[in-house]
């Protein structure tokens, strides 16, 4: 790293441990080689690359290693925009960040994430699947606690459950697996805890607990980080200077960073052009609508959980093939089924008149006109009764989907003028999605309704919530993504393709706020892949 | 209640075509009344009868300019070719059943209060609907 102006100082504390704020004498400033903020899972995955190397870290957490009401209302804000969680629900505020609410579902994205596409606005992104690829599999054993197979291959998952004839019309869906640690097994533990014991035992790596960034302190030119001001719970002020840092704090904390460290770069570090906490979204999910089937088996067997012998879990979702993305010019997508319970009625009698005859290896008479009994007989029965029966096998599905969210500038992460404890501006959201997200989820409930009446499978229906009242419908998938995109340039972005901040010489970013869009997956696995791929570049400039 | 093997109900949904016969009766000449009773056979229980009229109100309501028997008859030409008086249901019920899948293939279908239905069954709840009401 040249050009910080840096001279190295011994640290005042021997480096491997984790130290709590308490610990820590007012006024003192800790030296390091690379400054993580945040201690999630991307500056955990940076922090665990330079395990056993020369190179020290520290890592500061704003919160302990357990939740903290005092802690967790730092990450209060408002929100203006549409229906979203309240911002200290969203995400969490301690040791492993928002990890320890999430559910642990990884699928790597595909090649077409990363591309241009003419009918997306502002799609693509300055690195490509080859790019980060070499990640994934890294990624996954992170994610995966060391369990799950690294394979993505639909035919591989359709071989481990037996499944020959339940395939979709490949011009218009494919089905995919994901893989997650579920935690209802046993082997499941929280991120945190994964990498708890490894840093503990670290000679290069520290984590310092309950100390809150206050800002960033920028050089006279404004174009490298010096250091970062800090204060503890009890409001002991401490320092840290790096060679490097690294902003790992989340997709609305990351742009709040930038935006209230102010004092030499009047806009905020990184933001020249005003895209510090542009383009923020998350991926709407909902309910697009039920189905019910007259085939169960194959869609029983792919879209329920299923447990690997080393305790990992995959299931199957589909989503619409590329070409018919692009021929309707649509945002990705996906859809799953998830089981719900059949109803006592006049039209669960005829729906298990089906299933009950095809178990029996019978085949009910005029088996398409059972269809209409179950049909009309539904809607006011299923909601009542699906609680009270939720234990029984279930003969319906809820028809769940996820859409890419289209990048946005007018959707955004801005500050308000109401304070924190620390005097820090609190966050004002503003999330907006575009009609082609909504056009997206309401394209994907139909086609994949024509296709359950062209694989025979059964009939769905459509949410009229689509339609009507589309905005309240959906629900988020707590993925704050996008508000420090990656771009080829400043004028499109807050950080290259290395994740480095533009126009600073020492600033990088990790996490899915720097991603230039969000795909239809979850976000972790390639926020973690991209992690691992800034550690990399990191110990080019650490050598 | 008819026996088959899961194979043979594939077979039996999916419309693999039967030994040829020679249609009697064809959909566009028979009288209305004919083909009516010949589409009131794809529903052998009264229950799912009245539960495919029920839906056939709401696509008539949606569809008013469908809203006689003989724009439904004309429009349900999967009957041309069956014998609409000697004619064996499981027939017509395979015959049904394949113009419902290329429905689907095709994309030509319609919401019903949400349900996506092959158009031609929607059709056909409709003229049993029709039948209810005369």
């Amino acid at each position: 790293m040249a050009g910080t102006g840096f001279c190295h100082q011994p640290a005042l504390e021997e480096p491997g441990m984790f130290i709590g704020a308490a610990d820590l004498q007012e006024q003192r400033t800790i030296d390091t080689d690379i400054c993580i903020i945040g201690c999630g899972a991307a500056g955990i995955a940076i922090a665990r690359s330079f395990l056993g190397t020369k190179t020290r870290v520290a890592i500061i957490e704003g919160g302990g290693f357990e939740y903290d009401a005092e802690s967790q209302d730092i990450y209060k804000g408002s929100n203006s925009g549409l229906p979203y969680p309240p911002l200290d629900v969203t995400r969490l505020r301690y040791f492993g960040g928002s990890t320890n609410h999430w559910e642990g579902q990884v699928r790597p994205f595909s090649a077409a994430d990363f591309e241009t596409h003419e009918w997306l606005p502002n799609s693509g992104w300055p690195i490509k699947l080859p790019d980060i690829e070499p990640y994934y599999e890294q990624a996954f054993n992170i994610c995966m606690f060391g369990s799950g197979t690294y394979q993505w291959e639909r035919d591989y998952w359709l071989r481990q459950l037996g499944i020959a004839h339940f395939l979709p019309d490949e011009r218009i869906f494919e089905l995919e697996f994901f893989q997650c640690m579920r935690r209802v097994q046993p082997s499941w533990q929280s991120f945190g805890t994964y990498v708890r014991d490894a840093l503990d035992k670290s000679e290069n790596i520290s984590v310092y607990l309950d100390l809150n960034v206050i800002e960033l302190n920028t050089s006279e030119q404004g174009d490298a980080v010096s250091s970062v001001s800090l204060v503890s719970k009890s409001g002991k002020h401490l320092a840290l200077r790096a060679r490097t840092f690294v902003l790992a704090t989340g997709g609305i904390e990351n742009a709040r960073l930038l935006l209230v460290s102010n004092t030499t770069v009047k806009e905020g570090i990184g933001n020249r052009n005003g895209l510090v906490g542009r383009f923020f979204c998350d991926h709407p999910v909902g309910h697009a609508g039920r189905l019910v089937t007259t085939e169960r088996t194959p869609i029983d067997k792919a879209f329920a959980w299923h447990t690997t012998a080393s305790g990992s879990c995959y299931t199957a979702q589909l989503s619409p093939s590329f070409a018919f993305r692009k021929k309707h010019r649509l945002a990705n997508c996906c859809v799953r089924l998830l089981p719900a319970p059949l109803p006592h009625s006049a039209g669960s009698a005829a729906a298990k008149h089906i299933v009950e005859a095809l178990r029996r290896g019978e085949w009910p008479d005029n088996l398409l006109s059972e269809i209409g009994t179950v049909i009309t007989d539904l809607d006011a029965l299923v909601e009542r009764q699906y609680h009270k029966l939720r234990h029984t096998r279930p003969e319906y599905f809820t028809v769940w989907t996820r859409v890419e969210p289209v990048p946005n500038y007018d959707s955004r992460v801005a500050l308000t003028d109401e304070r924190d404890r620390f005097g820090k501006p609190r966050v004002a959201l503003n999330w907006k999605v575009t009609d082609l997200t909504q056009h997206t989820m309401n394209r994907l409930a139909n086609t994949f309704a024509t296709e359950v009446g062209r694989l025979r499978i059964g009939r769905v229906q459509i949410d009229p919530g689509l339609e009507n009242d589309w905005e309240n419908h959906f629900h988020v998938g707590n993925h704050h993504m996008c508000t420090t995109r990656m771009a080829e340039d400043e004028r499109n972005g807050v950080v290259d393709a290395d994740c480095k901040v533009f126009s600073m010489d020492n600033l990088y970013i990790a996490g899915s706020s720097v991603f230039s869009t969000a795909g239809s997956g979850t976000p972790t696995l390639t926020l973690v892949a991209l992690a691992l791929r800034l550690a990399d570049h990191l110990k080019g400039l650490h050598v | 209640m008819k026996h088959l093997t899961r194979r043979q109900a594939l077979v039996y949904l999916g419309g693999i075509a039967a030994a040829g016969f020679t249609p009697a009766a064809t959909v566009q000449a028979a009288p209305s009344q004919t083909v009516v009773t010949a589409a009131m056979k794809l529903f052998a229980r009264p229950e799912t009868r009245a539960s495919a009229a029920l839906i056939g109100q709401t696509y008539l309501r949606s569809h008013p300019c469908e809203n006689n028997t003989e724009t439904l008859i004309r429009a349900l030409d999967f009957m041309a070719g069956y014998d609409l008086e000697q004619g064996d249901t499981a027939v017509l019920a395979r015959l049904y059943a394949q113009r419902i899948s290329q429905d689907f293939e095709s994309a030509d279908v319609v919401n019903v209060d949400g349900w996506i239905l092959s158009k031609t069954e929607a059709r056909v709840f409709g003229l049993l609907a029709l039948q209810q009401t005369v």
